[in-house]
């Protein structure tokens, strides 16, 4: 019945019947096939921001307050969802020629002042939600550029790889937000690779907690050790891989091996780690990982990409190895 | 019995744990308590209970232990009930925090 539409109906009716055909296909995990199709939809070339107040409620969008190009107002957490949602946007077009979350310039959108004392941002699969913190612990969670690039990310994921949130799969759907979030960062404050603090979330504990960020990609379980919210639990090599039916399956801890293995990486081949480790990273996203994709496939897949972009046997692909191995990995190339 | 709260996950990854003996509930919060034991708040943590894509959102763990029996619900901020997060709220704002 779609296909009859395409072929027949208003140009409304046809956008919509593009649409069920591509998510029949997306479900069919048949990406190829996706791309191409994707192509026949109308796109939007711009970036198109909205910010909602949700009003210390848990209700979502909230009140409509800053639209795009529209009037500065709202305080601090409109603007910074405003300018670092445009930031994220700024860095998938200019680094990886990417327009918005799904490829087609959706519409950012995002709800700030959500629910009270609310010590959260999360993305719930169509916009970003950010708490205001409660004041003790944390500050507000738009105020670091990294953690909105985080959660844009997880959108992307849920364009491409649609990584399952759980396990080693949900650990790397947080590391990819992890990554991206710190190359967001990194590339508006054209830091390089020694000039980064490779931190997530500095800035939002309050100065009452003993803590610089919520993780550390340099040094992961070094972020904090505080008496109220404990020790940063992060691996740093898979033979400390937990093992948890919290936090489904330890998505939060897990994601500190991938994390540091595209630090290493980065460090090993230097200079703006979004130019090439990043690139890396983004086109095993893009085009080779799936929903139960582990860490050992992105490994080889990372190491195979390396290959593809910079040659076999190439420095690039040499840190890739290196990376990996470091956390325990051992990388099974492609024969 | 003893009610225990584990709300795990989140962007920040820190868990947070509170407890409270039922005595000190008021009435309309037992009434809710008494469904979950006698199992009528069926949720899952199941990935599939979430939206396409969702991330870093809360997951919960409920224990209601009365000495020889333990009930175990799970659920996710996507798929809880109204009534269950107001216990939820309530046991989390008038508790003791376990560790």
């Amino acid at each position: 019945m779609n296909k009859k539409i395409v072929d027949n109906g208003t140009e409304k009716q046809k956008e919509t019947a593009w649409k069920n055909l591509i998510l029949t296909e997306q479900l069919r995990g048949r990406r190829q096939v996706t791309a191409l199709m994707l192509v026949m939809l109308p796109k939007s070339d711009k970036l198109h921001r909205t910010i909602f107040d949700a009003g210390n409620i848990e209700n979502l969008p909230g009140t409509l307050t800053r639209a795009e190009g529209g009037k500065v107002k709202g305080g601090k957490p409109v603007s910074e969802a405003y300018d670092y949602s445009g930031d994220t946007y700024k860095y998938y077009q200019q680094v990886h020629d990417r327009n918005s979350i799904d490829g087609r310039g959706m519409k950012l959108d995002s709800s700030v002042h959500y629910g009270e004392d609310y010590n959260n941002a999360f993305w719930n699969g169509t916009q970003m939600v950010y708490g205001d913190g409660d004041g003790e612990i944390f500050d507000r969670f738009t105020k670091c550029v990294d953690v909105i690039g985080h959660e844009l990310t997880h959108g992307v994921t849920q364009y491409e790889a649609a990584l399952e949130y759980q396990g080693q799969p949900g650990a790397l759907n947080e590391s990819f937000s992890d990554v991206f979030g710190i190359l967001v960062k990194q590339y508006a404050l054209k830091q390089n690779v020694d000039k980064s603090d490779w931190l997530i979330g500095a800035g939002l504990f309050t100065k009452k907690v003993k803590g610089v960020a919520l993780r550390s990609m340099k040094e992961p379980g070094t972020a904090y050790d505080d008496p109220t919210i404990g020790k940063d639990p992060q691996p740093g090599h898979m033979k400390k891989y937990v093992k948890t039916t919290s936090d489904n399956g330890g998505v939060h801890i897990n994601s500190g091996i991938p994390n540091h293995a595209f630090y290493l990486a980065a460090e090993e081949i230097g200079g703006f780690a979004w130019e090439k480790t990043g690139k890396i990273w983004y086109v095993t996203l893009r085009d080779r990982l799936r929903e139960n994709s582990d860490f050992q496939d992105t490994a080889n897949l990372t190491f195979d990409v390396a290959g593809s972009l910079y040659g076999k046997g190439s420095s690039e692909q040499k840190a890739i190895f290196n990376a990996w191995d470091q956390m325990g990995i051992k990388i099974k190339a492609k024969k | 019995m003893l009610i225990k709260i584990e709300r795990t996950g989140g962007f920040t990854g820190i868990s947070e744990y509170c407890e409270m003996n039922s005595d000190d509930l008021p009435g309309p919060m037992r009434k809710t308590l008494s469904k979950i034991v006698n199992g009528n708040s069926g949720s899952s943590r199941s990935i599939k209970s979430l939206p396409k894509g969702a991330a870093d959102h809360y997951s919960y763990r409920i224990t209601v232990d009365d000495g020889s029996n333990a009930r175990v619900i799970e659920c996710n901020q996507y798929n809880i009930k109204d009534n269950l997060k107001s216990l939820i709220n309530y046991v989390e704002k008038h508790s003791s925090k376990a560790k």
